[in-house]
């Protein structure tokens, strides 16, 4: 597989070659070639096997070329204009052999600017540019509910759904979807995936065909009565399922004969039906409760209809009618609110709004800042890359002003000269390019490795044919401005002046455009230092930040009962009862407890309940939200989040308890009993009722106040919270909590043996290092981080190797000055002196120039800072401090060689 | 010498690499991979010639008819993509010449006692 890919590669590079060379010998170079690389062993021998014989092709096509004899010409007269060219590139060519460092540094330095670039576009391409694979996806939109004094998306009631459908006219359809994690077993392995339950119509309003099988039908998803949720003793009617492509490659290896069979989800008959294609996915934002990667589909058999107002689960996915816009179908969603605040008190009394989105811009809008970000980063490198191999290409330009001036004394015109650097920076865009790919290939992999979560298609990211075009896009952007600044002064006819000063002058007007390329490059560095100097303050300040429980030492496994199997309340809680118990005789367990669902795990934010004091009416119960959570005692001590006034749950905080006991956290505590009084007040929080779908308002007595935690996101403080004994309402998922200094992996073998000992039935997954996983939530900081130090150590070493270049290209021209001052009398501490305020001077007003550009750009940095004012002084002062400190190296040494000039040499050079 | 057309003078004195792959097919003939081999073991691993390099060499000196394409068909069980080279009288004269030359500089420098 390997060795094709390889053999294909090379076959591709051949066809540098000119035609008769691989006709010829093409097949017998592969052939070779294969051979040759069969017998090379380890990493780094292949890679610099590859670039060696990857270069010699690359030469040998031009060298071929160059010497092509004319007999192997056609025999037709060649114009001028081409046989100039032709002459050029030769000669370019030789030329730059003759100076393999120039060469080799100019090729490196564009190629790192043209491979970031690539590598930060087939992440922009693959995840912000190409369409979802949906049919007319600009029509498709997301509709959400929003509330009084709150822009957050909600998701939607099962009845206002059906209102949309009813009286909405300016859509082609609407569907409504839910999804969780559930236990899929009766296929060789039990396994926890997520499925969603969708309309029937769900696919055929997004137009998308099967892979295999079918999609749903109309009938699928008729209702079936609520008792099944309850009645133990009620048959489930089977019903159909749909797996995603990646699902039915991994568990049933691809095998088409998997339509028709039967499987069971949380213990209910399923047949399945149809596999979806293989790029079909759905990408929705965090506040639809939706994980990503939803492994397989289920008709929504739920009688949603009646279920009520306040249940806001369905996320609904609606098509714009064709020529109907956005905005004309917003109108009619904002009437159809309008009506329902007029209708249902709930809708009235929450303020509850009607808004739509583009599922394109929902999918990735909160990845979009981040990856501009990113892409303007490698743009300031490109233009650093550039900026600097334009400059070595003026000192070049320079070192052979002689040449140049006789060559335009003889006739030669400006163009000609022009025409010379540009089939020179032809050749050397060229290998940079290829070069290029190679840094673009690493790139990617170090992007791939770094891999945040919340990327959506980031596994599609690879080199392809439109990330080879933006390459080759990059490579011609870059080679125009490597160009155009030296072709700009040559045309000038600033050439004649070389001839006439006698080659030693002191023309300033190119200095002039030198040190404004240089301080450019330190802007543009000091602009990437500054943005990245924020971030990694950012980072840092994260960090630092109590979340409100102690990740250390801590894991966590997570196990989930089969519904079906425990649709009795006190079944589910006697059993992880007891599971927690055997947890806590496990040697090297100091404490353990467990909670429906953890911190910073994903379905934090659809657990919410209302609630209100007994004094508190209606609209403050519709209003009020707060993070709710089911907790199995033991949990705080074994997490760490300590309770700051009142006592933990006990085992005897159950059922057969008359009042429900509650903890609130201080945040609730505060805001409804500011004077400090909560322990022993009554707090109205809501249970679902799964007979009837309904939110029971139960009344809890506050026996505890807990110190706040960071439920939903480690970048802000969560919101209210309010834990109830999982004894007393029970879900069928819990994640265990220890604190141990056991690996993850033995505490995790040793809670699946207890669980599956009791039945094996159950399955245990999600093994998780706290710690670790807490730093996962940092990630797309942390990726950011990464690349933003990546950037500005490339920027800061191509600022500060132009600035070595310039500040020795002008000491090397005032040697006789020098010289002459040397002769005067003068120390060499003075002659570093002089040097060093001179590139001082060029790298001040850059660093000047940078910091002024940054303090009016970092503010688009806003959504990727933490705790951090994008215009902190420390971030800007720390950059300047850091460049001008760079800067004084790469001056001081050219400063070092100007200060023991030997007069007599120096004067003598002439 | 066959062909009035080819001068030794025209060559000499020979790139390194074309008189490394001559020298290499002095006493057999061989095939390509066979050439990067034997070069490599005879310098030990000094030289390793790139598969581009090597092909555009024997294309030089193919044209410059140094070299040709063998009769011999490849070994059973080899690729029969695989084609032999072997010197031409030309190529042998070549590598003569060129060898005398070094030769003759050799003698010079130990004259010279730049070796013994």
């Amino acid at each position: 597989m390997e060795r094709e890919k390889l053999s294909r590669s090379y076959r591709l590079l051949l066809w540098i070659l000119p035609d008769d060379m691989r006709g010829e010998y093409g097949e017998e170079m592969e052939h070779t070639f294969l051979e040759r690389s069969d017998m090379v062993r380890g990493h780094l021998a292949r890679v610099s096997f590859t670039v060696r014989e990857t270069t010699a092709v690359l030469t040998q096509a031009v060298v071929l070329r160059l010497n092509r004899k004319d007999t192997y010409l056609p025999k037709v007269p060649r114009s001028g204009l081409i046989d100039k060219m032709r002459q050029d590139f030769k000669y370019a060519f030789r030329t730059l052999l003759r100076s393999p460092g120039f060469a080799l540094i100019a090729v490196l330095t564009l190629a790192l600017g043209i491979g970031s670039n690539a590598a930060i576009f087939s992440v922009v391409d693959s995840v912000l540019l190409r369409e979802l694979p949906y049919s007319n996806p600009e029509e498709l939109v997301l509709v959400w509910n929003t509330s009084t004094g709150s822009n957050a998306y909600a998701p939607n009631s099962g009845p206002a759904f059906v209102d949309y459908r009813e009286r909405a006219n300016q859509f082609d359809g609407f569907s409504a979807l839910w999804a969780e994690k559930t236990n899929l077993t009766g296929y060789g392995s039990s396994d926890l995936v997520t499925v969603a339950h969708a309309t029937a119509d769900f696919f055929d309003l997004l137009g998308v065909t099967p892979h295999l099988g079918r999609f749903f039908v109309e009938g699928d998803d008729n209702p079936i009565d609520n008792s099944t949720f309850t009645d133990p003793n009620a048959v489930v009617p089977p019903s159909v399922l749909v797996l995603s492509y990646g699902f039915w490659q991994t568990k049933f290896a691809g095998d088409p004969d998997v339509i028709g069979r039967s499987l069971h989800v949380d213990g209910a008959p399923l047949n399945i039906v149809g596999v979806a294609p293989p790029e079909f996915d759905l990408f929705l934002p965090e506040s639809a409760g939706i994980p990503m990667g939803i492994q397989a589909w289920k008709p929504l058999v739920w009688d949603y209809s009646t279920s009520p107002r306040e249940g806001q689960f369905l996320s609904v996915v609606a098509r714009v009618k064709d020529g109907v816009t956005v905005e004309q179908a917003q109108s009619e969603m904002s009437t159809i609110a309008a009506q329902l605040r007029d209708e249902y008190q709930f809708h009235s009394e929450g303020g509850i709004d009607i808004k739509i989105s583009s599922i394109t811009t929902e999918a990735v809008g909160g990845v979009r800042p981040i990856l501009i970000a990113l892409l303007a980063a490698a743009g300031l490198v490109l233009l650093i890359a550039s900026s600097n191999v334009a400059n070595l290409m003026l000192l070049r330009v320079a070192g052979r002003e002689r040449e140049l001036a006789v060559r335009t004394a003889l006739g030669s015109s400006g163009w000609r000269i022009t025409s010379l650097l540009l089939a020179e920076s032809g050749i050397l865009a060229a290998f940079s390019a290829v070069a290029g790919v190679f840094v673009a290939v690493g790139g990617i992999r170090l992007l791939l490795w770094l891999k945040p979560d919340n990327l959506p298609r980031i596994d599609t990211v690879g080199i392809d044919g439109r990330v080879l075009g933006f390459a080759l896009f990059v490579t011609l952007l870059s080679s125009v401005l490597v160009v155009a600044i030296p072709a700009i002064r040559i045309g000038g006819g600033k050439m004649f002046d070389a001839l006439k000063e006698g080659a030693r002058g002191t023309s300033s007007g190119k200095h002039k455009v030198q040190g404004a390329l240089v301080i450019t490059q330190v802007a543009l560095s000091v602009v990437l230092l500054v943005s990245t100097a924020l971030i990694l303050r950012s980072f840092v300040l994260l960090k630092d930040i109590d979340p409100g429980f102690e990740a250390k030492d801590l894991v966590t496994v997570s196990a989930s009962l089969p519904f079906y199997e425990y649709r009795d309340y006190n079944s589910r809680a006697e059993f992880y009862e007891r599971v927690l118990d055997r947890v806590r005789e496990i040697p090297g367990v100091e404490a353990a407890g467990g909670t429906a669902v953890l911190p910073l795990a994903e379905g934090n934010g659809i657990w919410v309940t209302p609630y209100a004091t007994e004094a508190g009416d209606d609209e403050s119960w519709n209003r009020n939200k707060a993070s709710y959570r089911l907790i199995v005692p033991g949990y705080f001590e074994a997490i760490g989040t300590r309770l700051l006034q009142g006592r933990p749950f006990r085992a005897s905080d159950n059922q057969n308890r008359e009042t429900v006991v509650t903890i609130i956290d201080e945040k609730l505590a505060n805001e409804l009993w500011p004077e400090g009084d909560a322990l022993g007040k009554t707090i109205y929080v809501g249970q679902f009722q799964l007979d009837d779908f309904t939110l029971a308002r139960v009344p809890a007595q506050v026996i505890g106040i807990a110190e706040n935690v960071r439920h939903t996101s480690i970048y802000e403080e969560g919101s209210q919270t309010i834990y109830v004994p999982h004894m007393q309402w029970t879900d069928q998922r819990v994640t265990v909590v220890m604190r141990t200094t056991m690996s993850p992996a033995d505490a995790g073998q040793a809670v699946t043996d207890i669980v599956q000992g009791m039945n094996p039935n159950v399955p245990v997954f999600a093994v998780r290092d706290m710690e670790e996983f807490v730093a996962r939530a940092m990630a797309s900081t942390q990726f950011v981080l990464t690349l933003g130090i990546a950037f500005a150590i490339v920027a800061l070493v191509l600022a500060s190797v132009g600035l070595f270049g310039i500040v020795s290209y002008l000491v090397k021209q005032r040697t006789r000055e020098i010289g002459i001052r040397m002769a005067f009398g003068a120390e060499p501490g003075d002659v570093v002196k002089l040097v060093l305020s001179h590139g001082l001077k060029l790298s001040g007003a850059g660093v000047a120039i940078g910091l002024l550009v940054s303090f009016l750009s970092t503010s688009a940095l806003r959504s990727q800072l933490f705790g951090v004012n994008p215009a902190d002084p420390i971030s800007f002062g720390g950059s300047a401090i850091l460049l001008i400190t760079v800067s004084l190296v790469a001056c001081y040494l050219p400063a070092r060689r100007a200060s023991v000039t030997d007069p007599k040499v120096a004067l003598a050079e002439e | 010498m066959q062909d009035n057309n080819l001068n030794i003078n025209d060559h000499i004195p020979l790139s390194h690499i074309s008189y490394q792959i001559l020298l290499s097919l002095a006493d057999h003939d061989m095939h390509g991979y066979g050439i990067i081999k034997e070069v490599s073991e005879r310098t030990g691993g000094a030289i390793e010639l790139e598969t581009g390099t090597l092909y555009a060499a024997i294309k030089r000196m193919r044209d410059d008819k140094m070299l040709v394409v063998a009769e011999r068909k490849p070994d059973p069980g080899e690729d029969a993509r695989r084609r032999y080279y072997e010197l031409t009288a030309f190529g042998k004269d070549l590598l003569c010449a060129e060898t005398l030359r070094l030769a003759n500089l050799v003698a010079v420098a130990q004259q010279k006692r730049v070796i013994a």
